[in-house]
């Protein structure tokens, strides 16, 4: 497939600003690791890692309006699957986090169909999921293979890309980190604008009566959109693990990760692409932020608890869609839309790119 | 060709369709017209498959798709528009007749192209990158009406696609629907803009109190002692007794 000019794209100031941004933080995450000292490339880690997680919970959550809970699971999939297969078996980290990816996407894809044949609404869904959750949690408790209450730690000693281990320099989780990102943030992008599931998942989201009645397979959609979306999260889990290098219950499967998933995407902007990543990069300088005064580590989730109130109650004044859509709509204000109200023309090339709910 | 046969319909205990028998030829328009109630949008969800009858039969061109799920009467060639509401207001009016377009376009260049030229074809070109939600009602039901012709459709119900509409815009449908029957297509119609009824009506069924009362064409069916108590002699009483609950937000947009 053939896209033409590239820069044909870019006939509207937003998108043009859109592309200066974009271009300005990719460059400024590329060089970020050699400005700063080692201990603020990991914080750099985790917010990559934030908006990693957001992102993905995204897709089902924010394309589709499955509010899912689940998600917790996948990312202690991803955690739990490199904790059992790697530090205990010595499996190379990244068949464990392949693993984690299928188990992930097979759970995903059996609770969306679950899910459907209840034909439960978004709030039902939310607390299906979240049973599954607490229940997942209650079994690696009480489960020696998956540590109990006591969790696993890492053992061993590989380090580099191969072994997705570093032990000083975070750095190689840094970029490791990123480079899933972009990745996963083009894919996904790629597969909103250009394919037909794709496509229909918007209409799913907002009436699915509608949807299928345009001949999409609404349950199938659902159950494919859930097992990307969960697929993706656990590699999330497996990054977090590796870094971290302990895994417990109380670390990987708690209700506060698919509250801060959920929570940091509809902040960011449900259904937006770049709404969960700035929300994820927030929320963790955020958090860094509040450290620097010297609020002891216990408050800081609680001091986050309020920042996150201020900037629910801050976009329920200035529009609920989140960040983006507040963001796109300055941008229109500042510089117009610069669509010219035209007449029909039919001369021009047709595969133009629209303006859709990815931009 | 559709056909529909003894098609019976209840919710709980209210019977909301009985015996509905009618035939919609291909390359005709039959418009299906009746007073609030009389059970046309339950008849049009069972024919698209939003709605399981409880008896009777629909074919189309003799296969039976009784029942069969709305994206599967998609895929066969059955599409309806929709009575658009609020709640769909965010989504993109290009990628709305995109989306559809996939029935007969293999891959995104195709079904861009198709949906180009369908929204070029309804003058809504220049509305592409809106919200459905930002841009006038009138002009959602053009999209509607886009977005269903997009798939080149073997059966077409529309569903009171006029509603709302200026008459330079009711005459732009008016000119699409005919274009439509040329291709072929069987369309039926639910409608109460009697204007369009008139143009277009090859053949016009009239419901009550989820029965065919009269079938024919308008002028047979406008002399139908039956048809005019329906309209105008029914003491209010006895109408609501067959009102449907569901109907009624529909109802409450015209």
């Amino acid at each position: 497939m053939t896209l033409g000019n590239p820069l044909r794209y870019l006939d509207t100031p937003l998108r043009r600003v859109n592309a200066v941004v974009v271009t300005l933080a990719l460059a400024f995450a590329l060089v970020y690791p050699f400005l700063v000292p080692p201990p603020m490339v990991g914080v750099g880690f985790v917010a990559l890692l934030y908006a990693l997680r957001n992102f993905t919970w995204n897709i089902a959550g924010g394309y589709v309006g499955q509010l899912s809970l689940s998600h917790i699971v996948a990312f202690g999939t991803g955690a739990f699957s490199v904790a059992v297969l790697t530090w205990r078996h010595e499996v190379n980290a990244w068949i464990a986090l392949v693993v984690g990816v299928v188990i992930s996407a097979v759970v995903g894809f059996l609770i969306s169909l679950l899910m459907s044949r209840f034909g439960v609404n978004a709030f039902f869904l939310a607390l299906g999921t979240l049973a599954l959750s607490l229940a997942a949690a209650g079994v690696a408790a009480s489960w020696s293979f998956l540590g109990d209450t006591n969790g696993i730690s890492y053992s061993g000693s590989e380090e580099g890309f191969a072994h997705l281990m570093w032990y000083i320099d975070p750095s190689g989780f840094y970029y490791t980190t990123l480079g899933f990102l972009v990745v996963i943030t083009i894919g996904t992008a790629a597969l909103m604008r250009f394919t037909h599931f794709g496509r229909s998942l918007p209409f799913i989201r907002e009436d699915p009566v509608i949807a299928a009645s345009m001949g999409v397979r609404v349950v199938r959609n659902q159950a494919l959109a859930m097992a990307l979306s969960m697929g993706l999260t656990s590699i999330a889990g497996t990054l977090i693990a590796q870094y971290v290098q302990i895994v417990s219950y109380e670390s990987v499967l708690t209700v506060e990760i698919g509250v801060a998933m959920m929570v940091g995407s509809i902040i960011g902007g449900a259904g937006t692409l770049a709404g969960p990543i700035v929300a994820g990069i927030g929320i963790a300088v955020l958090e860094e932020f509040l450290r620097s005064f010297a609020v002891s580590s216990a408050n800081v989730s609680s001091y986050t608890q309020i920042a996150y109130a201020v900037v629910v109650i801050l976009l329920l004044r200035f529009g609920t869609g989140g960040i983006m859509p507040l963001w796109e709509a300055g941008v229109r204000r500042v510089f117009g839309t610069g669509r010219k109200p035209v007449a029909p023309v039919a001369a021009e090339p047709v595969g133009e790119l629209v303006d859709g709910r990815v931009g | 060709m559709l056909t529909v046969a003894n098609v019976a319909k209840s919710f709980g205990g209210l019977h909301v369709l009985h015996d509905v028998t009618f035939t919609a030829a291909s390359a005709s328009i039959t418009a299906l017209i009746g007073p609030n109630g009389a059970g046309k949008s339950t008849l049009v969800n069972i024919i698209g498959g939003v709605l399981r009858p409880d008896g009777g039969a629909v074919h189309l061109d003799g296969e039976d798709v009784t029942g069969v799920p709305s994206a599967t009467a998609f895929a066969k060639g059955i599409t309806r528009t929709f009575q658009i509401s609020g709640n769909v207001g965010a989504l993109n009016v290009f990628e709305s007749v995109a989306v559809a377009a996939y029935r007969q376009a293999r891959g995104y260049r195709r079904a861009n192209a198709l949906a180009r030229a369908e929204l070029e074809r309804f003058e809504l070109w220049e509305y592409r990158d809106q919200q459905l939600g930002s841009i006038p009602t009138a002009l959602t039901r053009l999209v509607d009406f886009a977005r269903a012709m997009v798939s080149r459709p073997k059966v077409l119900l529309l569903d009171e696609v006029m509603a709302g509409l200026t008459p330079h815009e009711v005459d732009l449908v008016i000119r699409q629907v005919g274009t439509c029957r040329e291709q072929g297509v069987a369309i039926v119609m639910i409608e109460h803009v009697m204007q369009a009824v008139e143009a277009l009506a090859d053949h016009v069924v009239v419901l009550n109190q989820g029965q065919v009362i009269a079938s024919g064409s308008l002028g047979d069916v406008s002399r139908n002692a039956e048809v005019v108590e329906a309209y105008l002699g029914t003491p209010a009483s006895e109408r609501d007794d067959v009102r449907v609950p569901a109907e009624d937000p529909a109802k409450g947009q015209q």
